[in-house]
């Protein structure tokens, strides 16, 4: 499992970083603080009785973390959907997770101005995962709620 | 909360624990004046630092312990009085420093009254001090530190225990990397690498040991109590012991120094109030007046052992055979025959006492089985020997650490996982085709291992939750036979991979939820595992869900031949099923020519009245051809229900032991009976599906309100809802507390209806307390057991119930009801 180096976030603090992320064909947004690395996921072990998007557990680096994938979470009736090749760490302080992604495309910095922070008006898809919504020049990317995101929402699946 | 006063408490907590040891020593020994000295530096450090802290409560009694010890420290002779105001001292000092680890400052109230008589203490002391040291000054105004003896210089440095985790899994990665790196070096040709690979070997080895041992601590810290509890037990009891301790150096994990804690106390406050001696009655059997109390820590072959033992009277052998008697542990013939060192394992038992009398100390009979069942968690074990007149020695084996254990690594489909070793009682492989092992009970499987059956699941499919067709039809599988807390199982494996030490790691605290699971390790080629937690595995099986503290196994094994009178019979094709002779009123031949059909139900006549007439499983048997059948009636109240079945095999005296809980129609559950398993029928359902019209009609008026205390699901659940049927009112609990906290929150119960299990802890003790929980309308007490009868009465008379039924026996429990009630509840019945 190899890291990769993750930018640090904006010194200056006014603006605000976030890792442009891949999954289902969109663009979403995570706020970098709270990721910590990101790793290519090789062997994974499924987690029998576990929610669907939790896909399984990895090893890194002699730490136990679950992954949970970001596709299947936000859809949870997409069939047979790749889990995603890339793993985000993302540390919540009482909580560690990975969450896996197709891609990891870059990292950007906004303003606040550039941030409408209530998705919950703009009858977005996802909206109960996000915590907003990000204007880039090539349009909208929606800002993921990471502790909703790893959340098991639903029942784990039946025996 | 604060940095500064979260060091001070941990630092603070540490040093307390030394003190108490510490005061007992000088009492021993006046003349060592360094403990004394390290005593007053210890509390005038706490003095001190409460002043920077602003912790005014803490200072005041900090201080006034300070001012005594210091008389001390001038010479006075400690007495007993002193030893025990600075104990006190340092408990309430303990007290605040409790309240202050939660985060809201200092606990209200104050200690003038302790600070009072410690500082009469003090000016006694000192004017004690004054004459016999004739021309001292009387006491010091203000406070004189004196000579600051010489800081002692630690070289230690506090470390987080989930640094240390940390430590462990970066030494475990380091581990596999270095494979995975020699594994690279030898397909290149590795000459140029051997040499540092070589070193990169032994610094890795090396380095895991280190940290494995920075994990480790003495058991001296733990001892350190010990005297302190000694000293109390003693004083408060009137005897004397001297507390002998060996292999103090002796190292094991800082986790299981903890776990073992409570029960070395417990021994120990047996030792003292059971083994040792008045020292009256020492002397007079021309033992030393104080008894000694000797425990002993040694490593012995990767394991700790840990030995108590007393030269006190030693155990009570005959008392112990009576009590195994009253308690039903054992028939009286076997208990004649049972040797001394096979009875004492009954101590072991729930809810076991000899004493006669119930001491604040011991003698409640809850713990030695608390004892034992967190021994045996942690994959120890316990054992216990007594010479009678000489003392009674316990000894404890437990493992050095709980973070590396032996697992098994078992594959199910694709998955593998670990199963701890300690609870795997055997592996056996099964030929799916034998039926005297495999057998099929109501859709489940059930195996026979030696005379126990045990039910059975397969890991896969419990994993999975599908079944995969070609493995489960192979014609030989491994199943393991596991134990959970007193209950026996066993799951079927697709194969055992190998044996390892894994090292344990927490799950992640999203995935705590999953009972089949307590925790994940990585294995030697980088993969994560999960363990299996077996109490969950069972429960998933079908295990009863039962307090981990229970009757050990091999007591269960033996437990009491009580006989019930069961009707053996064939219905059908399947297992022979059995009913207990007691509901059943007679048992008569008919043939079906004698079965009519009237308003689309069987009936037949019985005593030349027409009774339902039902088959086992419902429906209605076939009419032609003739044939003969028998015919089980049950009579509850007036009228006879008949049962009609194939054939009687037998009516025997058996012991009717529920192995497997029933899934509800008419099945109570699954019992061996004559080495066959076979199911027991609940008749009151049958009576109940050929009356279902007539309920209604027969409910009392007025129902009792009862409160049913029992710790299995089932029982509650199936109690419950009978008695609810009947028209009463119903509160369910599982333990004794909770009743007794119902009955204390909602007074005006009838009924209290309690498992003797519950009931009989200690004799009465339930009773007393729901005297005094409700006092003013006390319900009436009824014990319950499986099997009523007899020894259930008595259990029930010694416990203070007003009498005892059986579970299962409803018209028993009717009468009961009824009777004590003094009006007719016929709805129970119905």
């Amino acid at each position: 499992m190899s890291a990769l180096a993750l930018p640090a976030p904006d010194q200056a603090g006014k603006r605000n970083a976030y890792l442009i992320v891949r999954a289902i064909n969109e663009n979403f947004a995570v706020p970098i603080i709270f990721a910590q690395s990101a790793f290519r996921l090789e062997a994974l072990t499924r987690v029998p009785l576990a929610p669907r998007h939790l896909v399984g557990l990895a090893n890194l680096r002699g730490r136990i973390v679950p992954v949970a994938c970001l596709a299947r979470q936000l859809e949870p009736d997409a069939t047979a959907r790749g889990r995603g090749s890339l793993a985000i760490v993302i540390d919540l302080g009482a909580e560690t997770f990975a969450l896996a992604v197709d891609e990891i495309d870059d990292v950007i910095y906004a303003d606040n101005h550039e941030i409408f922070a209530r998705p919950d008006q703009l009858g977005l898809r996802y909206a109960d995962f996000l915590t907003g919504v990000l204007q880039r020049e090539g349009g909208l990317v929606p800002i993921l709620d990471v502790a909703k995101i790893f959340e098991f929402r639903r029942e784990p699946e039946a025996a | 909360m604060d940095e500064l006063l979260k060091d001070f408490l941990t630092e603070t907590g540490e040093q307390l624990e030394s003190i108490g040891a510490q005061l007992i020593r000088f009492e021993q020994d006046p003349s060592d004046a360094r403990i004394i000295a390290n005593i007053f530096r210890l509390v005038h450090a706490i003095k001190g630092t409460c002043g920077f802290l602003n912790l005014p409560r803490l200072e005041k009694v900090a201080h006034a312990a300070e001012t005594l010890i210091d008389r001390l420290r001038d010479g006075a002779a400690p007495n007993g009085e002193i030893v025990t105001l600075v104990l006190s001292a340092v408990d309430r000092i303990k007290y605040i420093l409790n309240v202050l680890a939660l985060g809201d400052g200092e606990p209200a109230g104050d200690d003038d009254a302790l600070i009072a008589q410690i500082e009469a203490n003090a000016r006694n002391v000192a004017s004690t001090a004054l004459v016999e040291t004739s021309g001292a000054p009387a006491f010091d105004a203000g406070f004189a530190p004196g000579p600051t003896p010489p800081e002692r210089r630690l070289d230690t440095v506090r470390v987080s225990v989930q640094t240390l985790e940390r430590m462990m899994s970066l030494v475990s990665e380091l581990v596999l990397t270095r494979n995975q790196f020699a594994d690279v070096a030898r397909a290149l040709d590795g000459e140029t690498l051997q040499t540092p690979l070589q070193r990169l070997s032994t610094v890795t080895a090396d380095l895991q040991n280190g940290v494995l041992a920075a994990r480790m601590q003495p058991i001296e810290r733990l001892f350190a109590n010990f005297h302190r509890l000694v000293r109390d037990l003693t004083a408060d009891l009137g005897k004397k012991a001297e507390l002998v301790l060996h292999g103090g150096a002796t190292e094991l994990d800082r986790q299981l120094i903890e776990v073992i804690r409570d029960p070395l106390t417990h021994m120990i406050r047996n030792a003292i109030d059971h083994g040792i001696e008045t020292p009256r009655e020492r002397s007079a059997l021309g033992k030393p007046e104080s008894g000694s109390i000797r425990i002993t820590a040694r490593h012995q072959a990767g394991h700790v052992t840990l030995e108590v033992a007393d030269d006190g009277r030693g155990l009570d052998i005959d008392s112990i055979r009576q009590r195994a008697l009253a308690l039903g542990l054992a028939a009286r013939g076997d208990l004649s025959l049972l040797p001394d060192s096979e009875l004492c394992r009954f101590v072991f038992a729930p809810g076991f006492t000899t004493a006669e009398r119930v001491t604040n100390i011991s003698g409640r009979g809850v713990g030695l089985d608390i004892v034992r069942a967190n021994i045996e968690a942690i994959g120890g074990s316990i054992s216990l020997s007594s010479r009678a007149g000489h003392g009674a020695r316990f000894l404890l084996r437990i493992p050095l650490t709980l973070a590396i254990v032996p697992a098994l690594i078992v594959e199910a489909g694709n998955d593998r996982f670990a199963l701890p070793q300690h609870v795997v009682e055997e592996i056996v492989e099964i030929d799916r085709h034998d039926e005297r092992r495999l057998v099929d009970l109501q859709g489940a499987q059930v195996l026979r291992l030696g005379d126990d059956l045990v039910p059975t699941g397969d890991l896969r499919r419990l994993t999975h939750g599908t079944a995969n067709p070609a493995a489960e039809n192979a014609p030989v599988r491994l199943a393991l036979r596991l134990r959970a807390g007193s209950h026996s199982f066993a799951i079927f494996v697709d194969d055992i991979a190998e044996v390892q030490e894994i090292v344990l790691k927490p799950l992640p605290p999203q995935l705590a939820g999953l009972s089949l699971f307590s925790a994940g390790t990585i294995l030697g080629d980088g993969s994560v595992v999960l363990v299996l937690d077996a109490l969950g595995l069972g429960a998933a099986v079908g295990v009863p869900n039962t307090d981990i503290a229970r009757v050990n196994p091999q007591l269960e094994a033996r437990a009491p031949a009580a006989l019930t009178k069961i009707v053996l019979f064939r219905d059908g094709a399947g297992c022979p099923k059995a009913l207990p002779l007691a509901v059943v009123s007679r048992i008569q031949n008919i043939t079906t020519d004698q079965i009519e059909m009237a308003d689309g139900a069987a009936v037949v006549r019985i005593d030349n009245r027409l009774a339902p007439l039902l088959r086992v499983g419902g429906g209605v048997p076939t009419i032609a051809p003739v044939r003969p059948m028998s015919l089980l009636v049950v009579e509850e109240g007036r009228d006879p229900i008949g049962l009609a079945v194939d054939e009687i095999l037998d009516i025997l005296d058996d012991e009717l032991n529920l192995e497997i809980a029933g899934r509800g129609d008419g099945i109570l559950g699954i019992a061996m009976i004559r080495g066959q398993a076979t199911e027991v029928l609940d008749a009151f359902y049958y009576v109940d599906s050929a009356r279902q019209n007539r309920r209604l009609t027969r409910k009392s008026q007025r129902g009792a309100r009862i409160l049913l205390i029992d710790r299995s699901a089932f029982v509650r659940h199936m109690l419950g809802e009978r008695l609810c049927e009947a028209g009463h009112s119903v509160e369910a609990v599982a333990s004794a507390p909770a009743a007794l906290a119902a009955l204390a929150l909602e007074p005006g119960y009838d009924f209290a209806l309690i498992d003797l299990d519950l009931a009989g802890k200690s004799d009465g003790e339930f009773a007393r307390q729901v005297n005094f929980a409700a006092p003013l309308v006390k319900p009436t007490l009824i014990g319950m057991d499986d099997r009523g009868g007899a020894s259930a009465q008595s259990r029930a008379r010694n416990a203070g119930l007003a009498g005892a039924v059986g579970r299962y026996d409803r018209a028993g429990l009717s009468a009961a009801l009824s009777r004590t009630v003094g009006m007719t509840i016929e709805g129970v019945a119905a």
